[in-house]
C-alpha cells in the first residue's frame, strides 16, 4: 500500500490522470473502492479491471484457463466492478488476452472499449531469461495499439467485420531494437525493469528518456500518431528481489521518468490520456487496417543498427539493414491463422498466443553462422562463377515513404565487388501492401562494366513456427507455376524451371501460402525442401541483368490458404 | 534464497547466467561466498559487483542522453 500511495501522490502531483488496474480482491475491498472513487472524482483517474484467474480454474494466468473458467472470471470481475462503482468498466486487461477472452469480455460487457492484450515480442527470450519459468508466449503482435481480430488477438483486424470490437494496447512499450534481439522486459517503458536489466548506473538512467523519445520519433512515420505507456505495479518500487539498486534509486528513477513525461505534456509535445480516453481518440484518428511503421535505431548498445518494422493486416515484418536489408522476421497475417489459448484450445497449441512466423532470423538462424542458413531473405549476386550474398553488406534506411495503405522503404545503395574487380551498385526498395503483398525492387544503379555479366537471384528461405524449435513440415507442399512439384518429405529435393513464373509453398498448419513471383519472367526459378537437420523450404527466382536491365522486381506474397 | 540485508532485501543474481540474460538468484553459503543454483559460479560480493559493472559496459550509451532530435539524425 505504501508504494501504491507513492505512485498515487506522484501521479496526482504531476497532474496525471492515471488508469488504475485492480483485480477482484481489491474490487471487493470497500475501503480501497472508496479511495479509488475519490481519485476518480477528484483527479479524473480511470479504474479498470485486471482480470485474474481463480482457484477454481487452477490459478495460473487468465488467458491460459478453460473457456468456461474465463467466462466465470470475467463475470465475477465485471459484476464486482459494477457493484463497487455503479457502472461498467471501460478498460480491462492482463499481460495477454487471447481472442476467446476478448470475445467473452465484449459479450458480457459491451461497454469495454480498451484492453491490455499483449506484450510485444514477449516469449522465448523472456521464458529462457526467467530460467524457463515464465510461460508467456505473445510474439508476432504489433508494438503499439491495434484493433485485434476476432480469430487471433495478436493479429490486427483487416476490416470492421474481422474486428473483435476493442482497442488493444501492449502491456508496455518495448525497445524496438532490443525487444527483437533480447529480452523485451529488460528494455521497456518501465524504469524498474530497466534496472533489472542493469541498463541504469545508479541514478543515471538516460535510457528511460531515450526510450520514450524512440517512441516519440515514430510520429514522423505515422501521420503524427505514436503511443507510449508506463504500466508499473507498486511491487516494483520497494524490496523487489529483481532489482539490485536500493529502493531510493528505484523510486527516484520512476519519479524522474514520469516527470519527463509531464514536462513533455506541459510543452505540448505529448498528450496524456487514460485508457478509455485513448481508445476513443484512437478510433477517431486511426481507421481499421491502417498500417503502422517503426524506424528502430539502437539507442543503448551503440551498435549503429537500424531496423524497420511494418505492421498491416497482411503481415508484420522486420527489415534488417545490418544484413543488407534482408527480412529478419515475417508474420503472415494474411493467412489469418486462428488461435485461442487454454487447456481446451482446439489446435493443441495451448500456450501460444504468438502469431506464427515464417521467417524469424533470431530463432531460426537467419544468415549462416554455423551449419546452414535458416529463415531469411537475401539477394544472391553472381558474376564470373562467384556468388556474393547481400546479407554480408550493411546498409541503412534512406527513406520511409507513406503512400496511404502502401508503405515504402528505400535502403541506401550497396556496392559489391567481385574478385575480378567487377563492381555493381544495387539499391533495394520495398513496397508493402496491406493485403500481404510485398514488392521487392532491386535497382541496378551502376556496373563497372556495362556489358559485364550479372545474375541476381531473389532468395527466400522460410519455415513456420512459434518458438525456436521446428514444427512438423510434412504437410507442406511446394509448387511451381501452379503445379505441385514437391511433397515435403525432408529429402532436400529441388525442382528447377527455366522461364518459370512463380514458386510457392503451401503451409496448411498455419493456413498460409507463400509465393515468390517475379514481375517479369525469370530466367530460372527453383523450389527446394530441406531435411531434418535444416528444416526449411527455399524459393528463388533468378534474373540475368544485361545492359538494358535497370531493375528487377519480385513479389513476395502472403495469401490465406483455405484448409 | 536468503535476502541480502545490505540492499533492502535484494537477492543478487548470478553474473554468469545474467551474461546470457538469464535471471538466477545466488545464495550465500557457509563459506561466505555467493553460489549459483544453475551454474558453477562462486564469488565474493566484490566479484559479483565487478561482474555487474562488466555487464553494464555492454550498454555503451547507458549514460548518453539522445534527444528526439538527435535520434532523428542518429
Amino acid at each position: 500500500m505504501q508504494m501504491y500511495e507513492l505512485q498515487r501522490k506522484v501521479g496526482h502531483d504531476l497532474g496525471f490522470k492515471s488508469t488504475i488496474f485492480i483485480g477482484l480482491d481489491f474490487l471487493r475491498d470497500k475501503e480501497m473502492v472508496e479511495r479509488l472513487k475519490t481519485d476518480r472524482d477528484n483527479y479524473g483517474d480511470e479504474i479498470a479491471v485486471w482480470l485474474t484467474s481463480d482457484s477454481k480454474a487452477g490459478g495460473g494466468q487468465v488467458w491460459l484457463i478453460r473457456r468456461e473458467d474465463k467466462k466465470r472470471v470475467v463475470k465475477n470481475s465485471i459484476d464486482a466492478y459494477i457493484e463497487a462503482f455503479g457502472h461498467a468498466p471501460k478498460s480491462v486487461g492482463n499481460y495477454v488476452m487471447d481472442a476467446d477472452l476478448i470475445e467473452i469480455v465484449k459479450e458480457y460487457c459491451p461497454e469495454v472499449e480498451a484492453c491490455v492484450a499483449g506484450c510485444f515480442e514477449e516469449g522465448v527470450k523472456v521464458f529462457h531469461g526467467c530460467n524457463n519459468s515464465w510461460y508467456l508466449f505473445s510474439e508476432g503482435m504489433p508494438w503499439g495499439p491495434w484493433y485485434p481480430s476476432k480469430t487471433h488477438s495478436a493479429r490486427p483486424a483487416k476490416n470492421y467485420d474481422d474486428w473483435a470490437g476493442v482497442v488493444a494496447v501492449p502491456h508496455l512499450s518495448r525497445d524496438l531494437v532490443l525487444g527483437f534481439e533480447n529480452r523485451n522486459d529488460f528494455f521497456a517503458s518501465h524504469p524498474a525493469n530497466i534496472q533489472r536489466g542493469l541498463a541504469n548506473e545508479g541514478y543515471s538512467h538516460e535510457y528511460d528518456y531515450n526510450l520514450c523519445d524512440q517512441y516519440r520519433m515514430q510520429k514522423d512515420f505515422n501521420d503524427g500518431m505514436s503511443y507510449y505507456q508506463m504500466h508499473v505495479s507498486p511491487g516494483w518500487l520497494s524490496r523487489n528481489f529483481n532489482i539490485i539498486d536500493p529502493d531510493k534509486i528505484t523510486q527516484t528513477l520512476y519519479i524522474e521518468t514520469l516527470q519527463y513525461i509531464a514536462e513533455l505534456r506541459d510543452n505540448g509535445e505529448v498528450e496524456v490520456l487514460t485508457f478509455n480516453e485513448f481508445a476513443k481518440e484512437y478510433k477517431k484518428q486511426v481507421e481499421i487496417g491502417k498500417p503502422t511503421v517503426a524506424f528502430a535505431k539502437d539507442i543503448l548498445m551503440g551498435s549503429g543498427k537500424q531496423y524497420y518494422w511494418i505492421c498491416n493486416p497482411g503481415h508484420r515484418l522486420l527489415v534488417d539493414t545490418f544484413q543488407g536489408g534482408s527480412i529478419g522476421d515475417l508474420r503472415p497475417y494474411a493467412g489469418e491463422y486462428a488461435a485461442v489459448t487454454g487447456p481446451d484450445a482446439k489446435n493443441g497449441r495451448y500456450l501460444y498466443n504468438t502469431y506464427p512466423y515464417i521467417i524469424q532470423s533470431q530463432y531460426r538462424t537467419g544468415y549462416k553462422t554455423h551449419s546452414t542458413d535458416g529463415t531469411r531473405t537475401t539477394l544472391i549476386m553472381s558474376h564470373g562463377g562467384e556468388s556474393l550474398d547481400m546479407c554480408d553488406y550493411n546498409t541503412t534506411v534512406e527513406a520511409i515513404n507513406n503512400n496511404g495503405n502502401i508503405q515504402q522503404l528505400v535502403l541506401k545503395p550497396v556496392e559489391v565487388k567481385f574478385s575480378d574487380g567487377f563492381t555493381a551498385k544495387i539499391q533495394t526498395v520495398y513496397d508493402f501492401l496491406n493485403d500481404g503483398n510485398i514488392l521487392i525492387t532491386r535497382r541496378v544503379l551502376s556496373k563497372s562494366d556495362a556489358l559485364g555479366e550479372l545474375l541476381l537471384q531473389e532468395y527466400v528461405k522460410a519455415s513456420y513456427g512459434f518458438i525456436e524449435y521446428p514444427e512438423d513440415m510434412k504437410d507442406i507442399t511446394l509448387y511451381c507455376d501452379g503445379e505441385k512439384v514437391i511433397d515435403y518429405t525432408y529429402r532436400n529435393t529441388q525442382y528447377k524451371k527455366e522461364g518459370g513464373k512463380e514458386v510457392s509453398a503451401l503451409i496448411p498448419e498455419i493456413s498460409t501460402e507463400v509465393v515468390l513471383r517475379p514481375e517479369t519472367v525469370a530466367s530460372v526459378v527453383t523450389v527446394r525442401e530441406g531435411n531434418l537437420f535444416s528444416p526449411y523450404f527455399t524459393l528463388t527466382a533468378e534474373h540475368i541483368v544485361n545492359e538494358d536491365v535497370k531493375e528487377i522486381k519480385t513479389w513476395l506474397q502472403i495469401k490465406k490458404l483455405q484448409v | 534464497m536468503a535476502a541480502n540485508k545490505e540492499t533492502t532485501g535484494v537477492i543478487y543474481k548470478c553474473p554468469l547466467c545474467f551474461n546470457n540474460y538469464i535471471d538466477v538468484p545466488v545464495d550465500t553459503f557457509e563459506d561466505g561466498k555467493y553460489h549459483c543454483v544453475k551454474c558453477g559460479f562462486v564469488g565474493t560480493k566484490e566479484e559479483l559487483l565487478q561482474k555487474y559493472a562488466e555487464i553494464r559496459d555492454r550498454y555503451k550509451l547507458r549514460n548518453t542522453r539522445i534527444t528526439l532530435e538527435e535520434q532523428r539524425k542518429f
